[in-house]
């Protein structure tokens, strides 16, 4: 076996020998005539020699040519470097003024956006708010159809602004139901719908109706406005809203008597107490006088439900005393009546009398607590007093009012008693004896 | 002309505030009434008189009661003259009354202005000095006028009575 295997390696490796051989046969061959091509070459290029020299001097020309241009064109750069920065400062002044304008324009539409923003107008017309909004916001300068736009949308606002219109808009109300209602505007003063005042709400992007209205006669007043086609009253705010808002922090009567502290409770107490007395006492001295009064017409026929009746019947059954005795009598009778009717009438007028003292009462201690707040927090602040003097000028205030109509019961109330007692005193006997001829 | 003056009346009562109506009112009245009691006593209390001395006729001198008599007629015709007069001077006490019940009020505006804008504006003031200021200053005029002729007439009544008291002595 390995006999096979070495005389095929012999005869292979005898194979190779004669493969190299062969070879480098070619080998030297190829050597040969790459050697021949660089002496053809050398030769070429020997012969060329003179024909590079003419190149050279050719490329030298053009170089300097060239180099002359470009020193040209630089001259040229500088130039243009200057012009350009000419009109590179020429530009930088005029863009200057342009860049204030647009700077002013950013902040006129910015304070017109504020004013706009609480203005009733922008309830007609929502739409003007972005624009506004747009320029006071942009970065960009804006171009002159924007700015026109612009020009214009004050324009208009101007002209809103001193117009009456009418328009459907939404209105909050106060039950917190957003409607779709007609709406009157007077300007920036006064928006009306349904007989009540409107105000603006730029968070609400909605006309809101005011929580506390005008009195009575300034709403039948803007009523009667929006119905109307002519021109008629209307109260409009100057203050664009403000004076409107201070409507609800006007204190209510119910808030000023609370004001008026312990006094001017004591003061409404007593004042009712006497006027329900004198009330009673008017409703009683009524009744006995007209049945005093049909006493008189019927003098002669006494009944005994009122005080001439019984005087009379006492006068009847002792006609024939002496005129003395029947005085004595008819005297103590009268007294008892006379008690009767005078009964509760002082303690009317003592109440009349009273009530504007402690009236005056409230006013001086209000006045001690006025002047405790200026120990304490000094004169700098007046609001601190406010709650003093309130009580102070409360108090005297409900003293008037209660003493005033007691002042006038009472004077009811004595001249009618003073009347009926006059009848029993002076005119009893003089009657009765008239009626005897 | 006239229209110039209502225009300065509507102002000034516009100033006083709703006080000024008040004592307008009392003004008012006190006045019909004063006005009522003058007419009462130049005409009507003459046909009363005239009707009391023709009852006072029949009346014999030697009657039992005839001072009680004489007493009713004087009285009843006191009454008479007297009707309103308490009235009329309640009217006058209650119009300085009135007036101070202004100046209160009128103090309280000017409060509550000041609470709103502060005291260094003295104009917004000036609204509520003259609410307190002029109805004080009406009343007081209306509580003057009227104390003058109510004393007059006080007087008046006072001497019809004593006339009638006369005549009537004269008779019976």
């Amino acid at each position: 076996m390995i006999k096979y295997i070495l005389t095929l390696c012999l005869a292979s490796t005898l194979a190779f020998s004669l493969n190299l051989e062969g070879l480098l046969q070619s080998v030297k061959n190829d050597a040969n005539k790459e050697l021949q091509v660089e002496k053809q070459r050398l030769q070429e290029f020997i012969d060329n020699k003179n024909e590079q020299a003419t190149l050279l001097s050719k490329s030298k020309k053009i170089l300097s040519q060239e180099e002359a241009e470009s020193e040209k064109l630089k001259k040229i750069i500088d130039a243009n470097e200057l012009l350009l920065e000419e009109k590179e400062t020429e530009l930088s002044t005029k863009a200057a003024s342009l860049g204030q304008m647009f700077g002013s324009v950013r902040q006129s539409s910015s304070d017109f956006l504020t004013n706009f923003q609480n203005s009733l107008t922008a309830s007609q017309d929502p739409l003007k708010e972005e624009i506004f909004t747009k320029f006071a916001n942009s970065k960009k300068l804006p171009n002159l159809e924007e700015l026109t736009l612009f020009w214009h949308s004050m324009l208009d606002e101007i002209i809103k602004s001193g117009n009456i219109s009418q328009y459907e808009t939404n209105v909050i109300l106060n039950t917190g139901v957003k409607v779709n209602e007609e709406v009157t505007r007077v300007g920036l003063f006064a928006a009306v719908s349904n007989g009540k005042y409107l105000t603006y709400s730029n968070d609400m992007k909605s006309l809101v109706e005011l929580a506390v209205q005008p009195n009575s006669n300034v709403l039948s007043d803007a009523r009667a406005f929006e119905k109307s086609n002519t021109i008629e009253n209307i109260t409009v705010d100057p203050t664009r809203g403000t004076l409107f808002e201070m409507i609800e922090n006007n204190p209510t009567i119910l808030d000023r008597v609370n004001q008026g502290g312990i006094v001017g409770y004591v003061i409404l107490a007593l004042g009712g107490l006497g006027l329900l007395v004198a009330l009673y006492k008017m409703i009683v001295l009524n009744i006995s006088s007209i049945k005093i009064k049909s006493q008189i017409k019927n003098i002669d026929k006494p009944k005994t439900n009122n005080s001439l009746g019984k005087i009379a019947d006492i006068f009847y059954k002792n006609v024939n005393d002496s005129i003395n005795d029947l005085e004595i009598k008819i005297g103590e009778a009268i007294l008892r009546e006379t008690n009767n009717i005078k009964k509760g009438q002082s303690f009317v007028k003592l109440l009349a009398a009273v009530t504007p003292l402690l009236g005056l009462l409230g006013t001086v201690t209000g006045m001690i607590a006025t002047f405790q707040a200026i120990t304490l927090f000094g004169t700098g602040d007046p609001k601190l007093m406010a709650g003093g003097i309130s009580t102070a000028l409360i108090t005297t205030v409900l003293g008037l009012i209660t003493a005033i109509p007691l002042l006038f019961a009472y004077t009811y109330i004595s001249s009618k008693s003073e009347e009926l007692v006059s009848i029993l005193e002076e005119q009893s006997i003089g009657l009765l004896a008239k009626t005897l001829k | 002309m006239i229209e110039l003056y209502i225009d300065d009346l509507l102002a000034f009562f516009d100033k006083g505030g709703f006080v000024l109506y008040i004592v307008f009112a009392i003004a008012i009245f006190l006045w019909t009434l004063l006005i009522e009691r003058y007419i009462y006593i130049s005409f009507e209390y003459k046909k009363h008189k005239k009707a009391i001395l023709e009852d006072i006729k029949n009346v014999s001198k030697n009657n039992k009661f005839k001072d009680e008599i004489k007493r009713y007629l004087v009285e009843d015709s006191n009454i008479r003259l007297k009707t309103g007069l308490d009235f009329i001077k309640t009217l006058i006490i209650v119009c300085p009354l009135v007036g101070l019940l202004g100046t209160v009020t009128g103090m309280i505006e000017v409060f509550d202005v000041m609470a709103i804008t502060g005291s260094n504006n003295v104009k917004s003031m000036a609204n509520g000095v003259s609410m307190a200021t002029i109805p004080t200053m009406a009343g007081m005029v209306i509580a003057l006028s009227g104390i003058l002729f109510e004393k007059r007439l006080e007087l008046s009544i006072k001497y019809h009575k004593q006339k009638l008291e006369l005549e009537l002595s004269k008779v019976i």
